[in-house]
């Protein structure tokens, strides 16, 4: 005797779909606050490398020749002078506007781009350069300097820290 | 009157009855394509939040503007020292009032005073891990004048801080920052 299936087995079983709406939930929590904690602005940092003492060089004169020229940067107020060693003639570049106060009005700043990128071309081989700003340049044009001569490939910057003495007054 | 209005009512829900069989039924809202979109931004959004830099832009500073970036030496150990026209703050979770910049250059005890915080932050470094090489961070506003900033990298040498980095915003538009 044939039976016929019971009638559990006769009710169709009806496609359980995924349940979406926590996930859903999560998002909507999640990709705003992920949105509002997101930097606008990023911070970047510039490494420079301190003056390191210069030794007694009589006995490397063979190693001298094959080191690469010297190169340092100065920074005044009224202008920026580029000095290469062993070069009788520096480069200066004189201030379009002494007296505005962006270093960007004040200097052709492209152009002490182009001097720093043929002083790469001539001196491929250097990837220092010394830059000694004077007391009263302001932090963003010592910053755009090192900018600058990171960008045209000189990666390591010397600070030229002058020597300073003091004396007490009485 | 009221057998005739039983048997329209009985024709309307008949009726009603049939239109409500012929209904299309309500499909299911298709939220798979929606959810594909939001994990992509999830995980974009994921990978590109940054919450360090957040943490280091100092209240009340204009950073200046630079094309380059560079990373923090490994195992370096960052001590901070914001530069202020008014005071220098030194430190890496607590800060300290070192003095104003000018005290800096004229105050010959003030040099003294930030020179022994700074090897003692130094030595603290090392004494904590070998390996830690001590690091600082320069923050300062554009207008801080360079003599103030030479005098406090000239110290910092002194203490053995030899890595040092100057803090400033990242701006990838070369002409933004040299345009007039």
């Amino acid at each position: 005797m044939v039976q016929r299936p019971s009638s559990r087995r006769m009710l169709k079983q009806e496609a359980s779909s995924l349940n979406l709406l926590p996930i859903m939930n999560l998002f909507i929590v999640i990709i705003p606050m992920l949105l509002s904690i997101t930097a606008a602005v990023k911070i970047a940092m510039l490494a420079i490398d301190l003056q390191a003492p210069s030794g007694d060089d009589n006995d490397n004169s063979e190693m001298v020749e094959d080191l690469p020229k010297r190169i340092d940067l100065q920074l005044f107020t009224n202008r920026i002078v580029i000095k290469v060693q062993d070069v009788d003639k520096n480069i200066t570049l004189y201030a379009v506007d002494s007296n505005a106060v962006a270093v960007n009005k004040r200097f052709n700043l492209y152009q002490l781009d182009d001097e720093l990128r043929k002083l790469k071309k001539d001196n491929e081989k250097q990837t220092e350069i010394g830059i000694m700003p004077s007391d009263n340049i302001d932090f963003k044009t010592l910053m755009l300097a090192i900018d600058l001569s990171k960008q045209n490939g000189f990666v390591t910057i010397n600070y030229k820290v002058p020597s300073t003495q003091y004396r007490k007054i009485n | 009157m009221s057998i005739e209005s039983n048997s329209i009512r009985k024709d309307d829900s008949k009726r009603s009855y049939k239109m409500n069989r012929k209904q299309p039924k309500v499909k299911p809202l298709e939220i798979t394509s929606l959810i594909d979109i939001l994990t992509i931004l999830l995980v974009f959004l994921i990978k590109n939040v940054s919450m360090d830099s957040t943490k280091i832009v100092p209240q009340g500073m204009n950073l200046p503007t630079t094309i380059s970036r560079e990373k923090l030496i490994e195992g370096g150990e960052i001590t901070v020292l914001k530069i202020y026209p008014d005071q220098i703050l030194f430190g890496s979770s607590n800060f300290y009032n070192v003095g104003s910049p000018e005290d800096l250059i004229n105050d010959e005890a003030t040099r003294k005073n930030f020179l022994t915080l700074l090897k003692n932050e130094a030595k603290n470094i090392t004494d904590l891990n070998d390996k830690s090489i001590p690091c600082i961070l320069i923050q300062a506003d554009n207008q801080i004048k360079c003599r103030y900033i030479t005098e406090l990298i000239r110290i910092s040498g002194k203490a053995s801080f030899a890595n040092i980095y100057f803090s400033s915003l990242y701006e990838t538009d070369k002409n933004k920052i040299l345009g007039n």
